[in-house]
């Protein structure tokens, strides 16, 4: 059975347990995960984070939401974080380039699906939970970091795939990641409705 | 080049891997004996960009802006040389190498 859950405010102060999304780039130089826990996220499986921000309940605050967690049978096995544009603007995460709905824009900064869950439908699901909380809270726009090769080739960037079908637009002319030239942003007007 | 002559500097993106570069590059400077100076994006609003250093105003500027592709990840300045940390581990080892470079450390 799949479930879709919002992140909590208490999930955001104190970890989420049961986070998988680090694994594969975990070394052992970083510390041992605890016994029998698979390795968590670099942030919100973190339960004692050296470095403080505000930033993620200021967020919390003002949008009335980060993120997505999915669920499939009590597992853990997918995660969406975002952020309003004019945060993630603010610590240069990427977004388009057009600053037009600035304040009416959501970015995803993170769209995560543990592997052995690809193809199941679980990104679409999270996405659509995204669009409906947009819709409630009068967001025009969702931007997306996506990349543009298909799924198997996308060395673990998230893909476009599951955004094309709901119709988001590649932007052509934002580049997601500095470092990844086959990254781009890609967005959907809620006015397409 | 005397450690205290190298200026390494830390502009945290608060997103996601913030805790395990600082944990990286502070274990990097304790080992060299360097100061690392830390600033977080989120902390840093827009009237307090012309207190900082040239090179880290100019960087947080022109992301804001749009402009630039953006990152999930922190940034790092040796002696005000952008070496953005964009690819565990090889980053920090371009990171460790200038410091060697400048301190003229030999490597083991």
């Amino acid at each position: 059975m799949r479930t879709i859950s919002p992140i909590t405010r208490q999930q955001i102060l104190e970890g989420i347990e049961g986070h998988p999304f680090a694994e594969a780039e975990w070394k052992p130089m970083w510390g041992k995960p605890p016994p029998g826990r698979l390795i968590p996220c670099n942030m919100f499986g973190i339960k004692e984070r050296k470095y403080k921000c505000s930033m993620w309940e200021e967020a919390f605050e003002e949008v009335g939401g980060i993120g997505f967690l999915a669920y499939e049978d009590g597992k853990l096995v997918g995660q969406m974080i975002f952020l309003p544009k004019k945060y993630a603007r603010r610590i240069g995460l990427p977004t388009s380039r057009t600053n037009a709905d600035l304040e009416r824009t959501i970015v995803i900064g993170c769209l995560v699906i543990v592997r052995e869950h690809w193809n199941k439908g679980i990104a679409s699901a999270m996405i659509g939970e995204l669009m409906s909380f947009c819709k409630d809270r009068g967001f025009r726009r969702i931007e997306a970091l996506v990349d543009v090769r298909p799924p198997d080739k996308a060395e673990g960037n998230t893909s476009f795939f599951p955004f094309r079908k709901f119709g988001f637009i590649i932007d052509e002319k934002s580049q997601g990641w500095e470092s990844r030239s086959e990254t781009r942003m890609c967005f959907y007007h809620m006015l397409q409705v | 080049m005397k450690s205290g002559e190298v200026k390494v500097e830390l502009l945290f993106n608060p997103f996601c891997l913030c805790d395990r570069d600082f944990t990286r590059l502070s274990s990097l400077c304790k080992m060299y004996a360097l100061t690392l100076n830390t600033y977080n994006l989120w902390d840093i609003d827009d009237i307090d960009l012309d207190g900082l250093p040239a090179h880290v105003s100019a960087l947080v500027r022109e992301l804001r802006s749009g402009e630039r592709a953006g990152s999930v990840y922190s940034t790092v300045f040796i002696n005000g040389e952008r070496i953005p940390i964009n690819a565990w581990h090889e980053s920090f080892r371009v990171i460790e190498r200038k410091i060697m470079d400048l301190l003229g450390a030999k490597s083991e």
